[in-house]
């Protein structure tokens, strides 16, 4: 009976080894409250009278009603709704072509004999994902600029410009397509090293196996590699999905100018107009939290459709 | 385990209540106004009567801009009051900083634009109230603090929480007035010299009889001298033939890009009807006219799509390659590009200057073909500094403001901080002149004096790096700056003593016969009620975004959609709250109207006004100035 005690006593008393694991632990945990769970906590500003605040702690935890007038603000105001289309259009895009570029990328690279060659294409790929936003945004910019530009002088040789009539990318007709090329440019790269480690872990056999079926390397690609991958591919898909309402801030307010608000304003930068510019503090995190919610019910549900047609899914 | 288990929750606790606190800053306070000892005596300056035991102080003040340099203020203000003051702008020019900078600790002193921000700030007890603490600790600052300042930036409360830089004092403009000057346009539209009197002499030789006062000055006579310049001069996108400057993101002081602000006035289009209240110039028919041109501009690629992204210093590299032939909007932005390309075009040993290297204004008129009417520089104040509620001193900080504000403070920040180094007084202040006046005898009181500059300071003033008079000290410009300070004591009657102050000056002279005073439209709203007040300024926001946004649009779409898009966008503006908007303004521009004593702000509606004799070349010879002899002129 003693015996039994002490060893009970044992398991709950930590070790030296289990402190120092748990200390570790602590300061990321508490790194996780104050910059992932702690600013959950301006979620309530949604539900206040907290536009124009000064005092922000005292607007959200302060005296005062809870409201959905924000939220009411929110959904009856037009420009909202411009902003949806933008951002619902653009990333509804993406998905169509940013999304299976990296796949496409990796599948190809996996073709490529020479380890060298292999190594440079990948690492010229994935070098400008290293580039913040800011700097990328400005060489593209001074690539199209009209006067100054390369872009414009190349398109000329193709007779798709002219010195009088300049193509101007920065205009709204061209800014979806610039955006998706621009994130391809500097994503591509880096979104295929996921899928390359993918394709790494196939198991050589079943490659031999398909030669001995005699099939070519197109055959195998899509008959064998694409399959094997199918995992990660879903899971990347119905995060992406996930995502359908979020964009890059920095990508679209470095690229953003008044000639083409009519197709740029997204809501990651409505948000930070309205929160920063404006201090609609409330009107912001409204709209944060309707594109929260959004995204869960679209992730759970794809999911859920995933789950049944492919097997394939996130949870559960 | 439980000990620990204890240990760990109390810990996160602790660190999460912490961390929520600090989001916040130090929230609404009851600020005190009695914290330090009082001083009575109002006849020496305030900063002169530091007790000697109170040693240096160390204060922050932010300015929300993002050009503004402060060279050797710090230093002189340190000298003169034993306060260091840390200064430091904003990165960004959205207005970001601020917001955070609110929700977290202030610095002492902030300097802000906006005046919905400004009056909640006092409101909510964010900023002391000036008249007080001057009363309290600075009672010299009383008097120096005009009338009409004190009145502008008076909150519901009866009491002045700010202090305007680019303030134009009523005594000061009369001075100026008077004395036979007038304050230059804030808008102009120039052209390339040599390429306006090339399309002048085609069009003679083409008609002797042609007229350049009556048929270059209509919007269609423009656009055919820009489409000649371009075809002559084989102008292509890399040379923008006519440059609007800047559209930003966000307006300022209510104008959504400067080069549309030049062209309303260009065009006339009116801020108030014949009944005397106030209109929304930009849903005007008038407006309409000022699109459909810059459409037609866009239409014959006389202006390029990239002009709406270039910012400063894009346009001034353009200017300064000579490259436009028309520049539209608020040119002295960018004379240092212009100061450097006519630079360029100088003869040391002619000393002439070479027409293609000089742009001069020029005159366009409405389709009713009359003369313009250009609104003057003169203001009620541009930037307000405030005193926080986070303010460490405000008894000493108050006695910086004394300081800055005096007649000492203006001229050593501008002159140079030791009479006799970099200027003498030329006349005292307040001394008294005859002076000739449209060739009537008149006496002039110099208020602030007349001061010219030393060899010392020309030999400076004469090169043309800034760094060596801001090096120097001298020409700073401090943020509580009176504008007109420099023009009444300038020997030359204007700001004009480097090369690139007097291109700013001599590039818009020509216009003054066109140039109006706005004060008329420089009002201030009922700021009793904050919710109202915030209202109105998200439905300002708003319609600026509507117009910011369809501006554009209206530009580049072909010219058949134009009356669509133009009343759409009008719609656009009342729903977002224009009527309501509009009726809470025109309560403030009629007050402010009563109180001038004028019926009318905009000149046109103006019974008694006469206008002008419409000249393509404005009035040049009437107004011009010689540049100083001191300016050696070089790239």
């Amino acid at each position: 009976m003693e015996q039994c005690l002490d060893k009970q006593k044992n398991r709950k008393r930590l070790t030296k080894g289990q402190w120092e694991l748990l200390v570790f632990a602590t300061f990321g945990l508490i790194l996780l409250v104050i910059f992932s769970y702690l600013p959950m906590t301006g979620v309530l500003l949604a539900f206040r009278d907290g536009n124009k605040a000064l005092d922000i702690v005292d607007a959200t935890f302060g005296e005062g009603i809870w409201t959905f007038q924000n939220f009411i603000n929110v959904l009856s105001d037009a420009k909202f709704w411009d902003v949806m289309k933008n951002t619902l259009g653009l990333n509804l895009l993406s998905l169509l072509i940013s999304f299976p570029a990296p796949i496409i990328f990796a599948l190809l690279l996996n073709e490529v004999r020479s380890k060298k060659a292999k190594n440079a294409f990948q690492t010229i790929a994935t070098f400008p994902h290293f580039i913040s936003w800011v700097i990328f945004g400005g060489i593209i910019n001074a690539l199209t600029d009209t006067s100054t530009g390369i872009i414009n002088p190349i398109l000329q040789l193709f007779g798709l410009s002219s010195p009088d009539n300049p193509v101007d990318l920065s205009l709204s007709q061209y800014f979806w397509a610039k955006m998706i090329i621009v994130s391809l440019i500097k994503n591509v790269g880096w979104g295929s090293i996921i899928y390359s480690a993918a394709i790494a872990n196939i198991n050589p056999s079943v490659y031999e196996a398909a030669k001995i079926d005699g099939a070519g390397r197109f055959r195998t690609a899509v008959s064998v590699t694409l399959p094997l991958i199918l995992p990660t591919v879903t899971t990347f898909l119905l995060l992406s999905i996930g995502r359908i309402l979020g964009n890059s801030f920095e990508q679209f307010y470095v690229f953003q100018n008044v000639a083409n608000l009519e197709r740029s304003e997204v809501l990651a930068t409505f948000v930070y107009s309205q929160a920063f510019t404006y201090r609609n503090y409330s009107t912001a995190a409204a709209i944060s939290f309707f594109e929260g919610v959004v995204s869960v019910i679209l992730l759970t549900l794809s999911n859920k459709i995933s789950k049944k047609l492919s097997g394939n899914s996130l949870i559960g | 385990m439980k000990k620990e288990k204890i240990a760990i929750v109390f810990g996160l606790t602790a660190l999460l209540a912490t961390t929520l606190s600090s989001c916040g800053g130090k929230g609404k306070g009851k600020l005190v106004y009695d914290r330090y000892p009082e001083i009575t005596d109002a006849s020496t300056d305030s900063w002169l009567q530091v007790d000697p035991d109170d040693g240096q102080v160390d204060i922050k003040w932010w300015v929300d801009s993002t050009s503004w340099d402060f060279y050797h203020l710090q230093e002189l203000i340190l000298k003169r009051t034993g306060v260091n003051v840390k200064f430091d702008h904003a990165t960004k020019d959205d207005g970001t900083e601020l917001s955070t900078m609110i929700a977290g600790t202030m610095t002492d002193v902030i300097t802000i634009t906006d005046a919905a921000t400004r009056t909640q700030l006092a409101k909510e007890g964010y900023a002391y109230a000036i008249d007080r603490l001057a009363q309290r600790y600075a009672p010299s600052l009383l008097p120096r603090i005009s009338k009409e300042q004190l009145n502008f930036y008076k909150e519901s409360d009866g009491h002045s929480y700010g202090l305007a830089n680019n303030f134009y004092n009523d005594s000061d403009i009369d001075e100026y007035v008077e004395s036979g000057n007038q304050i230059l346009p804030n808008y102009a539209i120039l052209v390339r010299k040599d390429m306006l009197e090339a399309y002048l002499s085609h069009k003679k030789s083409e008609n002797a009889s042609f007229n350049p006062d009556s048929e270059a000055t209509t919007q269609e006579g423009f656009i055919e001298m820009a489409k000649w310049v371009k075809e002559t001069y084989n102008l292509d996108s890399s040379n923008p033939t006519v440059c609007l400057t800047d559209f930003p993101k966000k307006a300022s002081n209510g104008s959504v890009s400067s080069a549309i602000s030049a062209l309303i006035e260009y065009f006339n289009v009116p801020k108030e009807n014949s009944s005397g209240d106030l209109l929304y110039e930009y849903t005007t028919p008038e407006f309409k006219e000022v699109i459909k041109f810059v459409n037609s501009l866009y239409e014959e690629r006389l202006f390029s799509t990239g002009n709406f992204s270039w910012g400063t210093s894009e346009i001034i590299t353009h200017i300064k390659n000579g490259r436009p032939f028309a520049v539209i909007g608020a040119v002295q932005n960018y004379s240092t590009g212009f100061a450097g390309y006519s630079a360029m075009g100088y003869n040391k040993e002619t000393k002439q200057f070479s027409d293609d290297h000089e742009y001069v204004p020029i005159v366009i008129t409405n389709s009713k073909h009359q003369a313009p009417l250009l609104g003057d520089y003169s203001g009620r104040g541009l930037r307000v500094s405030m005193i926080t509620k986070d303010a460490k001193r405000e008894d000493r900080i108050i006695k910086v403001f004394d300081y800055l504000m005096s007649e000492q403070g203006q001229r050593e920040c501008y002159y140079g901080e030791t009479e006799g180094e970099y200027y003498h007084f030329k006349i005292r202040p307040g001394e008294k002149r005859k002076i000739q006046v449209d060739g009537k005898e008149v006496e002039r009181t110099y208020q602030y004096g007349q001061i010219e500059w030393t060899d010392k300071a020309k030999e400076l003033l004469g090169r043309p790096n800034s760094q060596g008079w801001y090096g120097a000290g001298i020409k700073q410009i401090s943020l509580l700056q009176n504008p007109m300070y420099v023009n009444l004591t300038s020997v030359n009657e204007a700001e004009m003593d480097t090369y690139q102050f007097y291109v700013r000056y001599n590039q818009k002279c020509a216009l003054l016969p066109y140039t109006y005073s706005k004060l008329g439209f420089k009002y201030n709203v009922d700021s009793e009620n904050q919710s109202t007040v915030n209202k109105m300024a998200d439905i300002q926001a708003k319609m600026e975004e509507i117009l910011i946004k369809n501006i554009p649009t209206m530009i580049l779409k072909p010219s058949s959609q134009l009356d669509s898009l133009f009343n759409s966008t009008v719609n656009e503006l009342k729903n977002a709250g224009l009527d309501e908007w509009l009726a809470y303004q025109n309560a403030g521009f009629k007050d402010n109207k009563q109180q001038m004593g004028i019926t009318y702000a905009f000149p046109l509606n103006d019974p008694n006004y006469k206008a002008p004799e419409i000249k393509l070349k404005g009035d040049y010879e009437t107004y011009k100035k010689d540049i100083p002899t001191y300016i050696s002129i070089s790239e």
